[in-house]
């Protein structure tokens, strides 16, 4: 063979090359594309169409009259698409967490921490430059996806914050507990309050929609919807007006309180705090409820940041605490009418019924002191509940022991105390009533575990150890004022669809119903009529155009600090519409409370007599409350009493 | 007149069967950068200048006689050095390797034109040392001659067009009448170096001269699911797209994998893939039906060719074409590890297609001076 036949045989190998490559190609193509076409297909429409949800509007809340007092607003949310190159995840998050001012761990954390490949959520309620910084980067963010999603819209920012409760996004252990109700990571749910409590009512139905999605998870256009479903909107018994005058008259007085603390010695502290509880004693709805110090609730409309959290946490005055339901302070002489009730129908004591106060009640050596060291003299029930004398209640407490050692308990119990009132908000506190099992229960110490009867006296001015509530010594008073019926206070009214139609109606529950002569609750109602008249409250009162029933109460607290102050009563007098508590934590003298419940009384019933003569009033009330402040504390402990026994 | 006697002489398939891909390539490249518009879309016009020049050139080398080439190799090898080491000086990075050279307003890749230059220097190399090939000395002689191209290559770290390079000369080399000893020996001794320094790496945890990319490129040409959104990211998206087209396709800028972003690079090295997705079974199968043909009738040329020069030149340009089209649509349809190779006269770039449409002026060149003894 010549070379140049060599080299032809050669080239017609370029041919069979050619030959074979082309038919490699032509079976892989149709091995792909008409074999394998349908799974392709699926996994291209896979690529393409994506589920997206669409958050469900919350339902609102709002005051007696329809007033809105928390609704909705359309905020842009960042989320980002967790399916993306890890490197390409990475450098997004980074440039997001240096856009959105978050740090980049919580924003790697959120992502890891997510349960499927659906977008992950990352900020609520982005600014109006944050967005527009993404938007203009949108192409150096695959992946980042900025949508409309309802948040809170709290129309008074620092408003009945305690009450209705703030938001946080869904931790893991609660999302556990509830992911069979739909609930998902980084869903937003009621953390505290109403929000809390009626999280089932309020949240609605997420909505999905079906999307045409480019590679960087954006979407390109809708291909299907399914609307959310709003959630059921609540209508409080709430009075809008009143709980503005309350929080407004709270605050301004505790300002004022603290100012005067600020400038007298004689005052051990300022206040750290008060809460206001209004019910209607006919039915037990509450009309107003506030505590203070509050905080601000659009704080957690997009997310609390980190740090308004920890220094919300941190704040010695507790501004989340929610002082009305939450906190149970002794009560001080408000318990007199629980021990006067007993007394009362135990005891067959009426108004009139006479007796002698030398200042002291002495049993067993022990000398139990009244608040005004010389005693008051000769002075009837009436007259003993009007100007909270020590003495004569210390008798009747000592008295009721001799009959049965716990009957002063069982009364206290009837009003509630020692139990929930179950108002329907979560983290309330039952308080205490000692008696001698839970001393049994409670101490080590033989001596620890013994009840002696000078405790029993203690208690009959509610000291020693009694606890109670704002809320439960308000459902006292009105149970008072309405004659024997003690409800559960009830905040919601009515669950109301977005519609508008009434998905449940509430009645308050009756918790206990006194079976009692009406003349019981008269005397004690005379006995809280002439607190204002001529007693305690007397000063703070004159010339009201209304008549008000009431009862003040200063609680020893232990050690260097202030007092408790308490004031309890309803208005007015003859036909009960208002029952209402006002505290002040260590607010040092009742008095103290006297000139802002007047002030909310005279708001709600239609009447300026009281702010015409603020002035006058609060000068009179610190006369009264610097005789009291000379007072020693006179209270005795329990090892003095056991000393002595 | 000489001229009209050479025109006579002109195969048309050729031009015509080149011109039906440039305009299959044109409809593309405006469906895959259709987000730029459909008027005045920059990526089709820039196209269409090089298709132009290119054509100008095509016209204007007819008139030469390609043997003119022969005298100038020299000048054409030093050139393809220059260029390349252009490039490596003053080339612009992207994705890690060294392609782009900035000349004003426009970014010329100097390695395609290379490859015609090699081409060129090869024919004119193998064709004066042909009887010489069975030796070993001037086997070895050879690979020296195109070391410099690769080594330059190299520092482009390019491996396509490096792939590309090799692939043209071990195509002329055997065209030429290598010692076929010697050429299968280094052949199978190459196959067997790169399977075992691969195998050393994977198993013994040995270094390798591949970058981390390369490397993870052949690693998902294996497994595509090792890194979905990674390096198999391409190869995954590429096969939906094709697949989902089936056999009529989705339509011409109706593919979802393209227009929604899904395909990558997909009006340079995945041009098939959207030709695969919108065109479907049928419009593929004309494509490549339209490259066998093209190749085909190169073949002939390259049986038919006067002289030996003429004959490798087409044999070059040959195997050229043939591994830009296996390779890349093996790439789009997942048989071949994803180099940056375009599809000749399809996908975007200027270089290329200029570089395409000259290689096409030389066949067409040596198709019109064939010897016409055979008929």
């Amino acid at each position: 063979m010549t070379i140049e036949d060599y080299s032809a045989q050669r080239l017609k190998h370029f041919g069979i090359i050619i030959l074979i490559l082309f038919i490699i190609l032509f079976a892989r193509l149709f091995y792909l594309q008409i074999i394998l076409e349908d799974e392709y297909q699926q996994l291209a429409q896979g690529n393409r169409i994506a589920v997206r949800n669409i958050g469900a509007p919350r339902g609102k809340i709002m005051a007696n009259q329809e007033e809105i007092l928390v609704s909705n607003k359309l905020a842009y949310t960042v989320s980002v698409l967790p399916d993306i190159n890890p490197q390409k995840l990475e450098i997004v998050l980074t440039e997001l967490s240096q856009i959105l001012d978050l740090p980049l761990e919580s924003l790697v954390n959120k992502v890891e921490d997510r349960s499927n490949n659906r977008p992950v959520i990352l900020k609520r309620d982005i600014s109006q430059s944050e967005l527009v910084m993404i938007e203009e980067r949108k192409n150096e963010l695959p992946g980042v996806i900025i949508d409309q999603t309802p948040v809170r819209d709290y129309v008074y920012a620092d408003f009945a914050s305690h009450m209705l409760g703030y938001l946080t996004e869904i931790s893991p252990s609660q999302l556990e507990q509830v992911s069979h109700l739909g609930y998902r990571a980084g869903d937003i749910v009621g953390s505290s309050g109403l929000e809390r409590l009626y999280e089932t009512q309020l949240r609605g139905e997420d909505g999905r929609k079906q999307v045409e999605i480019n590679s960087s998870g954006q979407e390109i256009r809708t291909l299907g919807i399914q609307q959310p479903v709003a959630g059921n909107n609540l209508i409080l018994n709430i009075d809008f007006e009143l709980q503005k005058s309350v929080e407004k008259y709270l605050s301004n007085e505790l300002e004022r309180l603290t100012q005067l603390a600020e400038e007298d010695d004689d005052i051990k502290q300022a206040p750290t705090g008060g809460a206001v509880v209004a019910l209607d004693p006919n039915t037990g709805g509450v009309l107003a409820l506030a505590s203070a110090p509050s905080y601000d609730l659009s704080l957690f409309s997009g997310g609390i940041s980190r740090e308004n959290w920890q220094s919300l946490n941190n704040d010695p005055l507790q501004p989340l605490l929610n002082r009305a339901i939450s906190t149970a302070p002794p009560p001080g002489s408000i318990f007199k009418l629980v021990t006067g009730t007993a007394a009362v129908e135990q005891l067959g004591i009426n108004a009139e019924t006479e007796y002698y106060d030398p200042g002291y009640y002495e049993v067993g050596g022990i000398k139990f002191r009244n608040w005004l060291r010389d005693g008051h003299g000769d002075l009837n029930f009436a007259e003993a509940i009007a100007h909270s004398n020590n003495t004569v209640f210390y008798k009747l407490g000592h008295q009721l022991y001799d009959l049965d050692r716990v009957i002063l308990q069982d009364y206290a119990r009837k009003y509630g105390l020692g139990e929930k009132t179950g108002i329907d908000l979560p983290n309330e506190t039952a308080g205490l009533v000692p008696d001698p099992d839970w001393r049994a229960r409670t101490f080590e110490t033989r001596m620890d575990q013994i009840w002696f009867p000078g405790y029993t006296i203690n208690l009959s001015i509610g000291q020693g150890n009694l606890k109670t509530t704002p809320i439960q010594q308000a459902n006292l008073v009105a149970a008072i004022a309405n004659g024997g019926t003690l409800y559960s206070p009830q905040l919601v009214d009515q669950i109301v669809d977005a519609e508008g139609k009434v998905v449940k109606d509430f009645e308050a529950e009756t918790l206990n119903q006194f079976s009692v002569d009406k003349e019981v609750f008269e005397i004690l109602q005379k006995g809280m009529l002439d607190v204002t008249t001529y007693g305690t409250a007397g000063n703070a009162f004159r010339d009201i155009e209304f008549e008000v029933a009431g009862k003040t109460g200063t609680a020893q607290t232990g050690g260097q600090r202030s007092n408790h102050a308490w004031f309890a009563g309803y208005a007015p007098a003859n036909n009960p519409e208002i029952a209402i508590v006002v505290f002040l934590e260590h607010g040092s003298s009742s008095a103290n409370t006297l000139p802002l419940t007047r002030l909310i009384l005279e708001d709600y019933l239609g009447s300026e007599l009281g702010e015409e003569k603020m002035d006058e009033i609060i000068e009179e009330i610190e006369d009264d409350i610097g005789d009291e402040l000379e007072q020693e504390d006179i209270f005795l402990e329990e090892d003095q009493i056991r000393e002595e026994l | 007149m000489r001229s009209r006697s050479l025109i006579r002489e002109l195969d048309y398939s050729i031009p015509i069967i080149t011109l039906a891909l440039v305009i299959i390539g044109l409809l593309m490249v405006a469906s895959a950068t259709q987000t730029n518009g459909f008027t005045n879309n920059p990526f089709v016009i820039r196209q269409l200048i090089a298709l132009i020049l290119g054509v100008i050139f095509l016209i204007l080398s007819l008139g030469f006689d390609y043997r003119v080439l022969k005298e100038y190799s020299e000048v054409i090898y030093l050139l393809n050095i220059i260029l390349l080491v252009v490039v490596i000086i003053f080339g612009i990075e992207f994705s890690g390797t060294r392609r782009w050279v900035r000349l004003g307003p426009i970014n010329l890749q100097p390695a395609e034109l290379v490859k015609l230059g090699l081409i060129i220097c090869l024919a004119d190399f193998f064709a004066k040392h042909k009887k010489e090939l069975v030796k070993i000395k001037q086997c070895f002689i050879s690979c020296l001659y195109i070391m410099p191209i690769l080594i330059l290559g190299l520092a482009q770290n390019d491996l396509g067009t490096n792939l590309v390079f090799i692939f043209i000369f071990a195509g002329m080399f055997y065209a030429a009448g290598a010692n076929l000893k010697y050429y299968f020996t280094v052949v199978i001794t190459a196959v067997l170096g790169i399977g075992g320094m691969l195998f050393a790496h994977f198993q013994l945890g040995m270094s390798i001269p591949l970058k981390e990319y390369q490397l993870m490129r052949l690693i998902v040409f294996w497994d595509p699911t090792i890194d979905p959104l990674g390096y198999g990211y391409n190869i995954i998206q590429s096969k939906i797209a094709v697949g989902s087209g089936g056999l009529l396709g989705k339509g011409l800028f109706q593919g979802t994998q393209t227009n929604l972003g899904f395909l990558p690079e997909k009006h340079t090295d995945f041009i098939f893939s959207v030709l695969g997705e919108e065109l479907g079974f049928l419009g593929a199968v004309v494509v490549l039906v339209l490259f066998f043909l093209l190749l085909w009738r190169i073949f002939k040329v390259a049986l038919e060719a006067e002289d030996d020069f003429g004959q490798l030149l087409t044999i070059g340009i040959l195997v050229m074409l043939l591994f830009h089209v296996f390779e890349n649509v093996g790439m789009a349809i997942g048989i071949m590890p994803i180099t940056g190779i375009p599809l000749p006269f399809i996908s975007y770039g200027g270089s290329s297609l200029l570089t395409n449409i000259l290689a096409i002026g030389l066949v067409v060149n040596v198709n019109v001076r064939r010897k016409k003894l055979k008929f």
